[in-house]
C-alpha cells in the first residue's frame, strides 16, 4: 500500500477560470460599462465566500487587436478591487487563443511550483462580434488551444450577443453541447451582460462545489435570455 | 406542533435557493412555533413520517435525558414542524429556526456572512488578509472547544431512545457554523435532510433510496490535468440533491404513521443525500445512504481541519487506496502537554476505512476533547460550551484522567496515521492584490501572485502591514524614493532575520534555519564593516589622520 504524506501545506485542488472578454470597438458604450459594473460582483460572490474562493482561481484576459491579461490568475479572496476593462480595437480571436495558451501554460507551472494542484482550466469566452482576423488564422490558434495532446487544454464555454455568430461560437466551444450560448434576438446588451455575468458567477460557484470531489464538472450557467446553440452530434 | 398547513404560514422574501429547495422567511406562523423562523420548501415533497420523525426526536430524547435534548435544540437548526399542503401524507417542507446572529461574521467590506467552518479550516493569516476576520491560532483551545461542542451534539444525536439515532449525512463546512462569543458554540444547518434511523439499520446496504446525485468516485488526480475529462455531457449538478430518492425509498416510511411510537418501531436506514465534496465519507459508496459512522468520520475530519487550521484533503488519497500519513502541525506550546497517544489513535480509528462501521463514538471524542481542554488549561471553555448547550452539569468522564484508564490496548489502524508535528508554522505570504485601470499596450498589471507560503515571507505578515493591502505590479509602480527604498531594505532585513530565527527554532527546519541565520549574520558583518569604513573615511580628516 503506497503511503501518502499529508500536511498543512497541502490544499484542495483548484479550479482555474479564465474570463476571456472581447473589448473591441463594438463593445463601446453600454456593454463595456455593464461589464465593468458587474466585475465587482464576481469578486463579491466568489471571493467573499470562503468555501468558493478556496477552490477557485480566476483570471481575466481581454482581447481586441491584441490580447492582454488584465487580472492574472488569482485567488479572488485576495483581490482588493477588480480591474476596469477598456475598449480597444478590432476583434482578433487568434490573439485571444494564442494568449490563453501561453497564459495557461505559464500559470500552471507557477501554480505547481507553489504546490497547487489543478483541475482542467475553464475558459469563459465572451464576444459581441465576429472575428476580424482571417478564418484560417484564428482556427489555427483555436486548434492549438484545444489540442487534445496538450495536457492542459481548457474547456471552453462561449457566450455571444450583439453581432456574434452562433456557428462561430459553437466552433469556439468545440461543438460540444451546452457549451455555447447566444443572446435571444433583439435582446439589449444592457440586459444581456448583467444576466450573463450573473450566470457566469453561478456557473463558477456551482462548479466550485463539484471541484472538491476530485471529479469536478464545468457547470453551464442557466441564462433565461440566452439560448444554448444546438450542435450536431458528430458521426 | 408536529405539522402545520402551508396556508397557515405567511411567507416573506426568498432567502436562499439551492439544490434541495427554497428557503423563505416566515413572517407569521401559528402560535407555538416561535419567532425567527424560516420555511424550507423541498423541491420534491417527501412522505410526512420522514420529517415528523425528525421533529419528534428532541421530544423523545428529552424523555430520556433533558440536557441531551437541549444540545440538539441549541446547537442545530432542528426542524420544528412539518409543513403539509392538501395531501396530509406528503410533507412540502419544514419550519426551521434561523441561525442566531452570533453565527455570522462581518467581513472587512461590511458584508455579513454565515460563519461556516471554511473560516476555521484555513490558514488564519489568509482569512485575516482576505476578509479582515481574526481567527484563533492553529491548535488554540477555542478551536478544540468548537470541535468539543460538535462532538457533544453528535453524542446527543447518536444517543436516541431504543437505539434510534440521527444521521445527518452532510456535516460539511457550509453546514456547520461556529461562534466564539459568548461561548464557543456550533450550529448545524440542513438538519431537515437528516434521518432518524432505528435499531438494526445502522449498516444500510439495501441500495434503496439512492440519490441520483451522481458523484463519481474516482481518485483525485488533478495533477495530470485529468480531473476534468472535458465531459462531452457537461452536466448540471446540484450540490445537494437530497430527497431525490426518498419517494421511492424504504417502504416502511410510506406506511408509517406520524405518531412517534410507530416511528421508533420501524427500522429505517438513512435517506441518501448528496454530500458536499471533500466533506464526504469515502467509505460510503457514491450515492449511497450515509450512516452514523460517516458522521463520526466527519467529526474527525472537522477535528483535523479546525484544530490544524488547514484543508487536509485526505479523502482524495483515501479513495486512491493509499495509506495516508497526516502531519498535524500544532504550536510548540503543545510540547508542555502530556503525551496523548489516545487522541491520535482516536483520530486514526475515526478516519480509517478498514473498519468503518466501528468508528469511535462521539462519546469517546467528548471524553478525549474534554481531557485535552483540561490539559490546555481551558477547562472553563469546556464548561462554557456545556452551559451554552443547556447543560449545567460538571464534566462527565474525562477531566480526572478516566480517559486514560478506559483506553483499550492500542489498536493499529492500517490505513491512516495521524501524527502531531510541533513547531512554528513558516511565515505566510498572503497579500492583498490591488487592481488599477489598464495602462498602455503591454501593461500587464500584476507582477506578483498571491498565495501560499514561501521562503520570502515575513515581509509584513503575519501581523502588520498585510492587512492594509500590498499592491502588486512592479512594472506599473512609480520609481521608489530613496526614503522608500531604505524602508524597503529595512523591512526585508527584519523579515530575513525573523524568518531565519523562526526556522532555527522550529524542529523540522532547524538545519535550514541555522544555515540561513549564518548567511544573514555574514551579511550583517559585511554591512557593518562597510558602515565602519564609510564612517572612518568621513571622520578621519577631522581627527587628523
Amino acid at each position: 500500500m503506497a503511503t501518502d504524506h499529508l500536511g498543512t501545506e497541502e490544499r484542495y485542488a483548484v479550479f482555474p477560470f479564465y474570463l476571456c472578454l472581447d473589448v473591441s470597438q463594438s463593445m463601446a458604450g453600454e456593454p463595456i460599462a455593464e461589464v465593468n459594473a458587474e466585475l465587482p460582483q464576481i469578486r463579491a460572490s466568489v471571493g467573499q465566500d470562503p468555501a468558493v474562493a478556496e477552490v477557485i482561481r480566476f483570471g481575466i484576459v481581454t482581447f481586441s487587436d491584441v490580447a492582454r491579461t488584465v487580472l492574472p490568475l488569482v485567488d479572488l479572496a485576495l483581490v482588493e478591487a477588480m480591474p476596469k476593462v477598456e475598449v480597444e480595437g478590432r476583434t482578433s480571436y487568434a490573439a485571444a487563443f494564442d494568449h490563453l495558451r501561453r497564459v495557461i501554460e505559464a500559470d500552471y507551472y507557477t501554480g505547481r511550483s507553489e504546490g497547487e494542484r489543478w483541475y482542467r482550466p475553464a475558459v469563459l469566452f465572451v464576444s459581441d462580434g465576429r472575428p476580424t482576423d482571417p478564418e484560417e488564422r484564428w482556427l489555427e490558434a483555436h486548434r492549438r488551444l484545444t489540442d487534445p495532446s496538450w495536457r492542459r487544454h481548457p474547456n471552453i464555454l462561449a457566450f455571444g450577443f450583439g453581432e456574434a455568430v452562433p456557428e462561430i461560437l459553437a466552433t469556439v466551444a468545440e461543438n460540444k453541447p451546452n457549451r455555447a450560448y447566444v443572446a435571444a434576438e433583439g435582446a439589449a446588451p444592457s440586459a444581456v451582460v448583467p444576466e450573463l455575468m450573473a450566470g457566469l458567477v453561478q456557473s463558477i460557484v456551482s462548479s466550485s462545489a463539484s471541484a472538491y470531489t476530485g471529479t469536478p464538472q464545468l457547470v453551464p450557467p442557466q441564462l433565461p435570455n440566452m439560448q444554448a446553440i444546438p450542435v450536431d452530434e458528430l458521426e | 406542533m408536529s405539522t402545520v398547513q402551508r396556508s397557515e404560514l405567511r411567507l416573506g422574501e426568498l432567502l436562499a435557493e439551492g439544490g434541495e429547495g427554497r428557503v423563505f422567511e416566515v413572517l407569521s406562523a401559528p402560535a407555538g412555533l416561535g419567532y425567527q423562523r424560516v420555511y424550507k420548501e423541498l423541491r420534491r415533497p417527501v412522505p410526512v413520517p420522514e420529517l415528523s420523525s425528525l421533529v419528534a426526536f428532541p421530544y423523545l430524547l428529552a424523555g430520556r435525558d433533558a440536557p441531551l435534548s437541549a444540545r440538539v435544540v441549541t446547537s442545530s437548526a432542528w426542524p420544528l414542524s412539518v409543513v403539509v399542503g392538501h395531501d396530509p401524507e406528503l410533507a412540502l417542507g419544514t419550519v426551521l429556526p434561523r441561525a442566531p446572529h452570533e453565527f455570522w461574521v462581518r467581513h472587512r467590506d461590511g458584508t455579513n456572512r454565515l460563519a461556516s467552518l471554511s473560516y476555521l479550516a484555513n490558514d488564519p493569516d489568509r482569512i485575516a488578509v482576505a476578509y479582515g476576520v481574526m481567527m484563533p491560532a492553529p491548535g488554540a483551545p477555542e478551536r478544540v472547544a468548537l470541535v468539543y461542542a460538535l462532538a457533544r451534539l453528535l453524542d446527543a444525536w447518536q444517543s436516541g431512545p431504543d437505539d434510534s439515532q440521527v444521521v445527518h449525512g452532510d456535516l460539511s463546512a457550509k453546514n456547520v457554523l461556529w461562534s466564539l462569543r459568548p461561548a464557543p458554540a456550533v450550529y448545524v444547518l440542513d438538519c431537515d435532510g437528516a434521518t432518524v434511523t432505528t435499531g438494526g439499520s445502522e449498516h444500510p446496504g439495501t441500495g434503496k433510496g439512492r440519490a441520483e446525485a451522481d458523484e463519481r468516485d474516482e481518485a483525485d488526480k488533478p495533477d495530470d490535468a485529468n480531473g476534468l475529462d472535458g465531459g462531452d455531457q457537461a452536466r448540471v449538478t446540484e450540490t445537494t440533491a437530497a430527497h431525490v430518492g426518498s419517494l421511492n425509498g424504504d417502504a416502511g416510511s410510506l406506511n408509517g404513521d406520524a405518531g412517534s411510537r410507530n416511528l421508533v418501531a420501524q427500522p429505517r436506514a438513512a435517506r441518501a443525500r448528496a454530500t458536499t465534496p471533500n466533506w464526504g465519507d469515502p467509505a460510503v459508496r457514491p450515492g449511497g445512504p450515509p450512516t452514523g459512522a460517516s458522521d463520526r468520520y466527519l467529526l474527525a475530519i472537522a477535528f483535523l481541519r479546525v484544530v490544524g487550521a488547514a484543508h487536509f484533503p485526505i479523502q482524495g488519497h483515501q479513495k486512491g487506496g493509499q495509506k495516508v500519513n497526516v502531519d498535524l502541525e500544532l504550536p510548540r506550546s503543545w510540547r508542555k502537554l502530556p503525551d496523548m497517544p489516545g487522541l491520535w489513535e482516536l483520530c486514526e480509528r475515526s478516519l480509517s476505512l478498514v473498519n468503518a462501521a466501528d468508528r469511535p463514538t462521539p462519546g469517546e471524542w467528548v471524553a478525549h476533547l474534554e481531557q485535552l481542554l483540561g490539559v490546555l488549561s481551558a477547562a472553563e471553555l469546556a464548561a462554557s460550551v456545556r452551559q451554552a448547550q443547556g447543560d449545567l452539569r460538571p464534566a462527565t468522564a474525562a477531566a480526572n484522567g478516566s480517559v486514560a484508564a478506559q483506553e483499550l490496548p492500542s489498536v493499529t489502524v492500517p490505513d491512516v496515521v495521524v501524527r502531531p508535528v510541533l513547531g512554528h508554522r513558516p511565515p505566510s505570504t498572503w497579500q492583498l492584490i490591488s487592481a488599477r485601470p489598464p495602462l498602455g499596450v503591454g501593461g500587464e498589471l500584476f507582477a506578483g501572485r498571491a498565495g501560499g507560503r514561501g521562503p520570502f515571507g515575513g515581509a509584513g505578515l503575519p501581523g502588520s502591514s498585510g492587512l492594509t493591502g500590498v499592491s502588486g505590479g512592479i512594472g506599473t509602480q512609480p520609481p521608489m524614493t530613496p526614503r522608500q527604498m531604505l524602508h524597503h531594505v529595512m523591512v526585508m532585513w527584519g523579515a530575513a532575520h525573523r524568518a531565519a530565527a523562526r526556522w532555527a527554532r522550529s524542529p523540522g527546519r532547524r538545519a535550514y534555519g541555522v544555515r540561513r541565520m549564518a548567511g544573514v549574520l555574514v551579511l550583517d558583518v559585511a554591512a557593518a564593516c562597510v558602515a565602519v569604513f564609510v564612517v572612518a573615511m568621513i571622520i578621519s580628516p577631522w581627527i587628523g589622520l
